[in-house]
């Protein structure tokens, strides 16, 4: 949730307290600037917005279940204080295989559950659902049922692990990080099993603090 | 002294600074844990964005990028998701930095029914904050099969631990531990707070939006056009644009447009970025190679409002249109990059 008191960043702070370091309003300013810029640090993960482009299906993917055309390769998403990651507000565009109807599922998904997350009976909170689309016409989808997916302080717990990188500029001395390693998915599933052409042509995913 | 950078942020409580109660360290530190968090956790450069290219066997594909980072990074990673035209194993893709010859690596490409990940570590050689040019070179082995890729996403790996110079900014938490005296100085104790609080580019959102093609003129878009501008579109659905709140009363924040284009000499090209009523337009005059081209103008776009559910302002989506024309002369005009970046310091 939106942390900072003014829920925007205070202009005219000081950056050298000198005497004033105890003071109250200017401890106040500073604090409420750290958390604004954190609050506002959500990043773009995907975006994309090519509407004549497919993300084709598996070939044969015609059974009527859910199955994967995007995935945005890993990320480490932000976490919250509360060990949360942060919400992710996210937007598909495609259009259905056929008039009779296909639905899409975008979510996050730390990294080996997405086969899971994606193609569950219900709906979870990391992944997000259209109503039936049944234009055949590229486009942004509006009925996505919510626009933000989440994962939980468990779901990221459980998820996070060390990965190795390097902490200064030409080192060659390996140093761990921990992080949350995660994928941003969209999967489709015809309504027609037959038909086997749903598109996705626009996937959008940032992340952002939430209220 | 240790300036370590949280796997998550910290939170310092208001309700710890107040009148007449004496500054604590269970105020100071979260506030320093955060700012360490802030400036270490790394940005999203190149957000995951559609390529859609085939590369034949043995043939080099060059994607280039426009970003402006924070300066903090000093590893980046490149993701490329792909997928061969023939079974496992049949095909691998070749993933290097045109900067470091040295720094190649190389991932199996899955079948035609597999979509992977390919990941590419490239240590970087200076910490920058300059607006540049990152790229990658994407390479199919010789005898392989073709590989098609689909999108490329390239983030900064967060750090462990800061430094405490004027780069990095990083904050010794040990000079703010319970009993340690207030210190007005760089990247200690109060002074590094206010320091780190005062600086609003801390994090910026830095890329929105980089579609790329391959460099060259068989791969990049191409138009011989003149048709008006908001007609012949870059991108076929409008991109999503959502800038980050910065001061109180703002309701929009400022995103840069950026180009990379070429047409021959003798020929010019318009390129306009639209938003709602609002239109910037650029021109250029070819010059025979590929160059990068900066919008004459920033363009405002919504930014968060931070009362709401999803941070959209009236539950609606702002976008922007990319359109382009050839305006001059009757050569083809080319484009390999168009971008949206948040430089706002």
């Amino acid at each position: 949730m939106a942390t900072s008191e003014h829920l925007a960043f205070v202009a005219g702070n000081d950056s050298v307290p000198g005497d004033l370091s105890g003071d109250t309003s200017t401890i106040s300013d500073a604090v409420n600037n750290l958390l604004h810029l954190s609050d506002s640090a959500g990043r773009v993960i995907v975006c994309t917005a090519d509407g004549a482009v497919a993300y084709p299906k598996k070939s044969g993917a015609n059974t009527g279940a859910w199955f994967p055309v995007f995935s945005s390769g890993v990320f480490y998403p932000l976490l919250r204080d509360d060990g949360s990651a942060y919400p992710i507000r996210v937007r598909i565009g495609g259009r259905a295989g056929s008039a009779t109807g296909s639905v899409f599922r975008i979510g996050v998904c730390p990294v080996g559950t997405a086969d899971f997350s994606m193609s569950a009976a219900a709906i979870l909170p990391n992944v997000v659902q259209t109503a039936t689309i049944t234009s055949t016409t590229p486009a942004w989808l509006t009925t996505l049922l919510s626009t933000l997916v989440t994962l939980t302080a468990g779901q990221v717990g459980a998820a996070l692990t060390e990965v190795s990188t390097y902490d200064a500029v030409s080192s060659t001395t390996p140093v761990g990080v921990l992080v949350c390693p995660c994928t941003i998915e969209v999967w489709t599933k015809d309504l027609v099993p037959a038909d086997d052409t749903p598109i996705v042509s626009g996937v959008y995913a940032a992340e952002y603090v939430g209220t | 002294m240790s300036q370590p950078v949280g796997y998550k942020r910290s939170r310092p409580r208001y309700e710890d600074v107040s009148l007449g109660v004496a500054a604590r360290s269970r105020t100071h530190l979260p506030a320093a844990e955060l700012a360490n968090w802030l400036r270490g956790v790394g940005s999203v450069l190149v957000p995951a964005s559609n390529v859609s290219i085939t590369i034949a066997a043995g043939t080099t594909k060059t994607l280039r990028y426009r970003v402006k980072p924070i300066g903090t990074a000093v590893v980046r990673v490149w993701v490329i998701y792909a997928r061969a035209s023939a079974v496992t194993g049949a095909s691998s893709l070749s993933v290097a930095a045109p900067t470091g010859a040295t720094l190649t690596a190389r991932g199996v490409v899955g079948t035609t029914e597999a979509t992977r990940a390919v990941t590419f570590v490239e240590p970087l050689t200076a910490k920058s904050a300059a607006e540049q040019e990152i790229s990658i070179d994407l390479r199919v082995v010789a005898g392989g099969a073709s590989v098609l890729v689909q999108n490329v996403m390239c983030y900064e790996m967060p750090r462990r631990e800061l430094l405490r110079d004027s780069t990095d900014r990083g904050i010794a938490r040990e000079t703010l531990l319970s009993r340690e005296p207030v210190y007005d100085e760089d990247f200690v104790s109060l002074g590094g707070i206010m320091d780190a609080a005062s600086i609003i580019d801390t994090r910026r959102r830095v890329t929105l939006f980089a579609r790329s093609w391959p460099d060259n003129i068989t791969d990049a878009l191409s138009t011989t056009s003149g048709a008006a501008l908001g007609t012949n579109l870059l991108t076929a659905l409008p991109v999503p644009m959502l800038a980050r709140k910065r001061y109180i009363g703002d309701v929009v924040g400022a995103v840069s447009p950026r180009y990379y284009v070429r047409a021959p000499v003798g020929t010019s090209m318009e390129i306009r970025c639209a938003n709602g009523a609002t239109t910037v337009d650029v021109t250029h005059a070819g010059t025979g190679a590929f160059a990068w081209v900066t919008s004459s103008a920033d363009i405002n776009v919504d930014c968060e409002l931070m009362t709401a559910s999803d941070g959209r302002q009236g539950a609606a989506w702002d976008e922007l249109i990319f359109s382009w024309r050839r305006s001059v002369g009757a050569g083809t005009c080319y484009l390999a990059n168009v971008s949206a970046l948040d430089l706002t310091t």
